[in-house]
């Protein structure tokens, strides 16, 4: 029995699940911080993220340290290659929430907060269920509800569609506030690529349990 | 003459009468796709039963590992491959083993069986004679006297067990002078220079440095392009970096056999995944 290897495991399983509980939140806070436009969250948000792309950071060292020192085979090896590539789309993620906050900056900055687009807090709770939802299989193992979390991508894709074509609308009857739509045509870009992210860990933990690569 | 030297002198002849035995052998060759075919095997010592009904096929022109815990049953299987066996007293064997498509327990003589099927062991077993006596000391066994022809011959075993360049102009040197790695590709040229079909490497760099054991893994993979390999090894980076099917077994058993990239990211047999990831074992 390698004791140490097994360990060595336990504690990055440990620590993957302290960031999805931090990914978690900041999504929940990122909403927050956009349905209000309350700059003082978005701040905390926006500062925030390096301290999680610090954890993102180093639970990608312990992963790859014990890809080298243990040489893992079989499960162990598609579990750390999976969470090699699922750290990535979680530190992507999180680096979308700032991004999202930076836009809020602007939205307060730039002339007073225009309507936002109606389908937004849909879309945006939409891709939040499948971050929490895929971040809780990849910790408890499994691949039960994985296509209901896929199928939810392109019910974000939609949603995606519908905003801009709701925004340009926007932007032709209100010049004046073309500078805050433009921010709203980011924000739901961030929010389509969280969703995108969310999909692709659905891939990585398919392949931990599969060994099958779409 | 040493007691080893009189018993296989004595064996020459035969084996020269057997030598339509490998010509038949070497045209099956031509055929067979499976180099060996075990069907059912049991092996006893005496009431112990070391193999329980073993099933598996070896390809020709593959490196096939064969890995397990100590005591699991490999090294016999591996011995079972040329009739290692036969000289262990109460060792009883019943099922079929098929070398290239003929019973060897019933239609390849033993003796003829190991020129065809080489093996190399753990710890290196040069001669006490030297490099060039070594290697030329099976074809002399198969009769071979002419010292062109032996010189031929120890020449390209060497080239093959990429030892030709280190050791050329020590021919004459004693092969107890030479390092553990050198030592042991001087047994694998040895072994070469019997003409065999089937090289079994017997754990072949357990007592090798890591930079000998890179030249021996090396040399592997260039050997399958003319012969068949089996290895018993015990290092798991070995098994995954050299070899292209893997056979675990355990208690005597082969739990599982499949080919190397399969067993090793996704094994199908829970005992397997638990072996190979040093849970148990």
């Amino acid at each position: 029995m390698r004791d140490a290897y097994v360990e060595s495991l336990n504690e990055l399983s440990q620590d993957m699940m302290q960031l999805a509980q931090i990914v978690e939140t900041t999504i929940a806070n990122t909403w927050t911080a956009l349905e209000s436009l309350d700059n003082k969250l978005a701040s905390e948000i926006y500062h925030g993220n390096e301290d999680i792309n610090t954890r993102v950071r180093e639970c990608m060292k312990k992963d790859l340290t014990i890809s080298l020192m243990q040489t893992p085979v079989a499960t162990d090896w598609r579990h750390l290659m999976a969470t090699q590539k699922i750290l990535y789309d979680i530190e992507r993620i999180t680096d979308n929430c700032a991004d999202i906050c930076h836009y809020i900056f602007h939205l307060n900055k730039e002339g007073g907060p225009v309507t936002p687009p109606t389908g937004l807090q849909e879309m945006y709770q939409v891709m939040a269920s499948m971050v929490v939802d895929v971040l809780r299989l990849y910790n408890e193992g499994g691949i039960d509800d994985i296509d209901l979390i896929r199928d939810k991508d392109d019910i974000v894709d939609m949603a995606f569609t519908k905003s801009m074509e709701e925004i340009s609308e926007k932007m032709v009857k209100e010049p004046n506030h073309v500078r805050q739509y433009i921010s709203y045509v980011l924000i739901v870009k961030y929010i389509e690529r969280m969703a995108d992210h969310a999909s692709n860990i659905t891939d990585w933990i398919l392949y931990r349990s599969n060994n099958m690569l779409k | 003459m040493t007691e080893l030297t009189t018993t296989l002198t004595g064996y020459a002849a035969q084996a020269r009468d057997d030598a339509h035995v490998r010509d038949e052998a070497a045209a099956a060759d031509i055929t067979q796709e499976n180099t060996f075919d075990v069907k059912g095997l049991n092996l006893f010592y005496d009431k112990t039963q070391a193999l329980k009904n073993i099933n598996m096929t070896i390809k020709k022109h593959e490196i096939t590992a064969l890995i397990g815990p100590s005591g699991c049953g490999k090294s016999t299987f591996i011995k079972t491959l040329n009739r290692m066996n036969d000289w262990i007293e109460n060792c009883r064997v019943t099922g079929e083993i098929l070398f290239e498509g003929r019973n060897i327990y019933k239609e390849v003589d033993s003796l003829a069986l190991r020129y065809r099927v080489g093996m190399v062991f753990q710890q290196p077993t040069p001669f006490p004679k030297s490099v060039f006596e070594n290697i030329a000391y099976g074809p002399r066994i198969q009769g071979i006297s002419n010292k062109k022809k032996l010189a031929e011959i120890v020449e390209e075993s060497m080239h093959q067990a990429a030892v030709w360049d280190e050791l050329k102009d020590r021919l004459h040197e004693s092969a107890l002078g030479l390092s553990g790695g050198q030592q042991q590709r001087l047994c694998i040229a040895r072994t070469l220079a019997a003409r065999p079909s089937v090289i079994l490497m017997d754990e072949p760099t357990s007592a090798l440095d890591p930079i000998s054991t890179q030249k021996i893994e090396d040399l592997a993979l260039q050997l399958k392009e003319k012969y068949t390999i089996v290895i018993v090894t015990h290092s798991m980076q070995q098994a995954r970096r050299i070899s292209d099917r893997t056979a675990f077994f355990l208690l005597g058993e082969l739990l599982e056999f499949n080919n190397t990239v399969d067993m090793f990211t996704k094994p199908a047999n829970p005992k397997t995944e638990a072996y190979i990831t040093g849970r148990f074992g």
